[in-house]
């Protein structure tokens, strides 16, 4: 078994978790820089959306249900936004994270009580589950539709943002909240539409990230939830390149890590150590605005 | 008005904290007998969520099939309903001493559980403590019962299924293997340990990787086997990660033997791991198509025909495999037999209390239930010398071989 390949492996699944968690971090760093929110319960509405592909699924098979289920997701984003974050949008910024927690250990105790806290299942979607042999590695292909689909996402996304007015309106509100309302954008739109972008990219990550893995479980959001957000923290949380970069370093290391037998079990714990060097070196990312302080 | 619904919140909030002490406090119980009957108690320490919830779910199912038989047991002449209280260790070692507490605090006499040796550990010394015999179901670690005078399992221990797995890997013509095993959970440490010991001592090489609790991703480790071109894949961990480790395992090019213990006798895993399953073998306690059996036959009868009567029962027992059958996992009859080795040391002790249960169940003797005959030795466990082999096939798991002796 050549070492090269070898190598390869782990670069591409390394890749392949990257791209997952960037697109969950994509949700975190965009609700940062409007709302400066962070929004913890992001990786349970990745699992919801899961949960929602196995259910409609059943009834109405997988071609239907893909759309269904972003719509859902998307919808699931918006009630949260509205219910939760909404009412609280003068209140001081440590009770809205709050909320956010208790969001996250609601939908994780919700999808305990509705399945039963087993893990369910994930359909199988035809094209994603072949592989193919390449030289004397087997790739699957959603090995490398991840990646792919992930770059394409994150450039549509810069595109919409640089050139479209509702993109404008959003680096506005990101810049600057009160000002941004007072020149007459309307914010609430700005922030459902970023919840809508959020969730969508969630749910396009819980369709990837559940062909590849096959299950879902209630608190299956948690880890991949966190180290996105610790990813988008990295990248400098706010800007969303410098989030899709952190991501995959973070994914790409812990492959390597986890591939070396005496350091492989603390491959949770090197994301973690990075979260706190990041913060106490660099606390505005790698990208992160830079804070000016006015006079 | 913002102050009246304030008040009102505080107190719905205040109502539902008081619900929560009051009455049998969160543990749900099987309908007790009308008020003025004697009722005696037996706690059901299980994981009903979690990474375990599958097995855990499955052998309650044995219990209550057995509770449904034997509802009731006479103590001095006078007949004593038994009441199942249950409590849900999550499959986490951290939760298990509440879940051992609650079942303690309501005065159980007896515990029958769990599933999961880390648990059965955890709480094993808060029932000491509070002198209540505990019966482990299909908990195979050593260290449950040795130093713990209170617990006693009437399933076999891994040093046994160790050495029987090493010799089927050995038969199989596996000469170099990896064992994958679960971080800090003492049955998947303990068993891949006792595997690997066995092969050592018949010269065959053996290696260990570690991955922590939760890890869904296994594509590196599966490199990294593939890489070092192992013959032979023993994974001893939960239900939850198996269908994870099959199919990447697979689906990374590695076509090596693969085995486990008894946490894969497991429909579920058979429906989520699918073609990718075939030829992976595993140890287990018990088989329903085993004809020699006379009492194991009479139980899957009675309780195919118990589960079927209730869409509940079906669902918790995983729903049913391709065949439209249910299929019976072995933990279920490890789950019945420690139910009836219960009834029978309180029946023995002609008593509720703890500890005269205890002494009852140190020298109980009980012929035919449905794992065999039963007998404690003198850690508390039971003297058993069978193994059935399974393996799946096309989503179902069919038996494969027996190990006597």
């Amino acid at each position: 078994m050549s070492s090269f390949s070898y190598f390869l492996d782990l670069f591409l699944s390394g890749v392949t978790v990257g791209s997952l968690y960037a697109l969950i971090a994509i949700g975190y760093t965009m609700v940062y820089g409007i709302l400066r929110l962070i929004n913890f319960a992001h990786g349970d509405i990745f699992m919801m959306a899961g949960f929602f592909m196995v259910y409609l699924s059943a009834t109405l098979g997988v071609a239907v249900s893909i759309p269904l289920v972003l719509i859902l997701t998307v919808a699931l984003g918006l009630l949260i936004e509205r219910a939760a974050y909404k009412p609280l949008r003068s209140a001081p910024r440590m009770s809205v994270m709050i909320s956010a927690i208790g969001v996250s250990y609601l939908l994780e105790n919700l999808a305990t009580y509705l399945t039963g806290g087993l893990a369910k299942a994930y359909p199988e979607i035809p094209f994603l589950k072949t592989s193919y042999a390449v030289g004397s590695m087997t790739v699957k292909t959603i090995t490398v539709v991840t990646p792919l689909l992930t770059l394409l996402l994150v450039v549509g996304l810069a595109f919409f943002i640089r050139h479209t007015k509702i993109g404008m309106a959003m680096r506005a509100v990101a810049r600057d909240f009160d000002t941004a309302r007072l020149m007459g954008i309307r914010v609430n739109g700005v922030i459902s539409v970023t919840f809508i972008i959020g969730s969508f990219l969630a749910g396009v990550g819980s369709i990837l990230y559940f062909s590849n893995y096959g299950q879902v479980s209630p608190m299956i959001g948690a880890m991949p939830g966190l180290k996105a957000f610790v990813a988008a923290v990295f990248g400098g949380i706010g800007s969303i390149p410098g989030a899709v970069l952190g991501a995959f370093i973070i994914g790409i290391c812990e492959s390597f890590i986890k591939a070396n037998d005496a350091i492989a079990i603390f491959s949770n714990a090197f994301t973690f150590a990075l979260l706190i060097i990041v913060l106490l070196f660099k606390p505005n990312g790698m990208f992160g605005e830079k804070l000016t302080e006015k006079v | 008005m913002k102050k009246a619904i304030s008040i009102l919140l505080s107190v719905c909030l205040l109502c539902v904290l008081l619900a929560g002490c009051g009455g049998s406090s969160g543990g749900s119980a099987a309908p007790a007998a009308s008020s003025g009957d004697k009722v005696v108690k037996i706690g059901v320490f299980e994981p009903t969520s979690g990474q375990n919830a599958a097995g855990g779910k499955k052998e309650i199912l044995g219990i209550e099939y057995a509770h449904s038989l034997y509802p009731t047991v006479s103590i001095n002449g006078e007949e004593y309903a038994i009441e199942l209280v249950t409590a849900d260790n999550g499959s986490d070692t951290a939760k298990a001493p509440t879940a051992a507490q609650l079942l303690i605090s309501n005065d159980v006499s007896v515990v029958v559980g769990t599933y999961g040796s880390g648990c059965a550990i955890a709480g094993g010394e808060y029932f000491a403590k509070a002198k209540i015999p505990a019966i482990g179901t299909s908990c195979t670690n050593p260290q449950v019962t040795l130093g713990n005078d209170f617990y006693f399992r009437v399933c076999y221990i891994d040093p046994f299924q160790g050495a029987v797995m090493a010799n089927y890997a050995l038969k199989e013509g596996c000469r170099n293997c990896v064992v994958i095993v679960e971080a800090g959970d003492d049955y998947s440490a303990g068993f891949g340990n006792y595997f690997s010991e066995a092969m050592l001592k018949e010269g065959a090489s053996c290696d260990t990787v570690t991955f922590q609790t939760g890890e869904t991703d296994f594509s590196t480790i599966m490199a990294n086997i593939k890489s070092k071109g192992y013959d032979g894949i023993f994974a001893p961990v939960s239900i939850e990660t198996a269908p994870l480790i099959i199919n990447q395992a697979r689906e990374g090019g590695v076509d090596c033997q693969i085995m486990a213990g008894d946490t894969w006798d497991d429909s579920s895993i058979a429906s989520r791991a699918g073609a990718n399953a075939n030829g992976v073998f595993f140890s287990c306690f018990f088989d329903q198509t085993d004809e020699a059996n006379a009492a194991g036959a009479a139980f899957v009868k009675g309780f195919l025909e118990w589960v079927n009567a209730d869409p509940a029962r079906i669902e918790n027992n995983g729903g049913k495999d391709n065949g439209g059958d249910v299929a019976i996992s072995s933990v279920t009859p490890c789950g019945y037999d420690a139910y009836m080795a219960a009834y029978n040391a309180i029946l023995k002790a002609q008593s509720t209390d703890g500890a005269a249960i205890r002494d009852a169940l140190a020298g109980l003797e009980v012929k035919d239930l449905v794992t065999g005959d039963l007998r404690f030795d003198e850690n508390g466990d039971a003297v058993k010398n069978y193994v059935a082999i399974k393996t799946f096939q096309d989503g179902s798991i069919v038996f494969s071989d027996a190990y006597t002796g």
